[in-house]
């Protein structure tokens, strides 16, 4: 399918029933991430985006996101075992379709383990967002060009 | 087809029921009929039958299922790693609809994620001790003979491996403690 200018209703991402880690870090601003990486990146591939309006019909191409994962990991574990525990992950699954319905889905997962000193858990968090992003990205657009 | 008597009319569109409509001077009474409720009214199969796709769910119904499978496991995942029993997610899985199927097979394949994870990290952390070992003690063995035939000789003391290897190990063993089992 040419995606070139076609128009394309990109549900918010969705927290509901995701795991979320009890800890203190801003995941509005890791929403905020993923949503503006992944509409740059769908963007800059040609698709022609837009928000929900309630009362109206979605665009020609749909997709749902939501959020399985955010676990903005240990300082202290990264610190320990760098590269096997302690690791700020970020994963989403969704789906892409049409009015009709559904024709194919997206998984990306985002994993920090470094920085300095274990690395910031919020900046860790939203690198791996913004990784995500960009695997979700590129898996639509895989989904999109078969379809 | 029998009419329904006035009062079964449809209300109108205030909500006002149709104003009575008063008999004819000096004519009989029509209303209510001599035979009232007409034999015919309501029918016999009154209410209708609701065919099967239409019928309620009934009372215990469990709530919509608000997780896909993956985040499921993640919860699950979360939930082992707080501590929390096998039974009790169990239980909070049947509550929201999961079957009990899918629950234990979803239980069974995280407890078999954290096992194998736990794992992993003890063998990695025995065979970075072992290699550690290995090259120190090789490296002193080549060093005392070659100290034995010239005077002098260097050794690795390679005490990384060794060290965060056993970490490694033990922190591993922690998590293998921690796996729950996969039946409550």
């Amino acid at each position: 399918m040419d995606i070139r200018g076609k128009l394309c209703t990109l549900y918010p991402i969705s927290w509901q029933g995701a795991a979320v880690a009890p800890k203190q870090v801003d995941f509005n601003a890791v929403t905020q991430t993923f949503q503006s990486i992944l509409v740059g990146e769908l963007g800059r591939a040609g698709l022609d985006l837009r928000m929900p309006v309630a009362g109206t019909p979605d665009q020609e191409i749909v997709i749902h996101g939501q959020i399985v994962r955010a676990d903005p990991g240990s300082r202290l574990m990264r610190w320990l075992f760098t590269w096997f525990a302690g690791a700020a992950v970020f994963e989403v699954e969704g789906q892409i379709g049409a009015a009709a319905g559904p024709f194919g889905g997206f998984n990306a997962k985002g994993t920090r383990r470094a920085g300095v000193g274990g690395g910031d858990s919020q900046q860790l968090l939203n690198d791996a967002a913004k990784l995500a992003a960009q695997e979700s990205a590129r898996q639509i657009l895989a989904v999109l060009a078969a379809h | 087809m029998n009419e329904p008597p006035p009062d079964h009319r449809p209300l109108g569109p205030a909500g006002v029921p149709p104003a009575a409509v008063p008999p004819a001077a000096g004519a009989p009474a029509a209303y209510p009929p001599a035979a009232y409720p007409p034999a015919a009214y309501p029918p016999a199969a009154y209410p209708p039958p609701v065919p099967p796709a239409c019928q309620p769910p009934p009372a215990y119904a469990p709530f919509p299922q608000f997780r896909s499978p993956l985040q499921w496991k993640a919860y699950v995942r979360t939930q082992f790693d707080a501590g929390q029993s096998v039974a009790k997610v169990l239980s909070e899985m049947a509550a929201t609809g999961v079957g009990q199927q899918d629950a234990y097979r979803l239980v069974a394949d995280v407890v078999a994620a954290m096992r194998k994870r736990a794992l992993a990290f003890v063998v990695g952390g025995v065979v970075a001790v072992l290699v550690g070992l290995a090259v120190t003690l090789g490296t002193m063995q080549a060093a005392r003979q070659a100290a034995e035939s010239s005077g002098s000789g260097t050794y690795i003391m390679w005490w990384g491996p060794i060290i965060f290897g056993a970490v490694a190990a033990v922190y591993g063993l922690y998590l293998l403690g921690r796996v729950p089992s996969s039946h409550p």
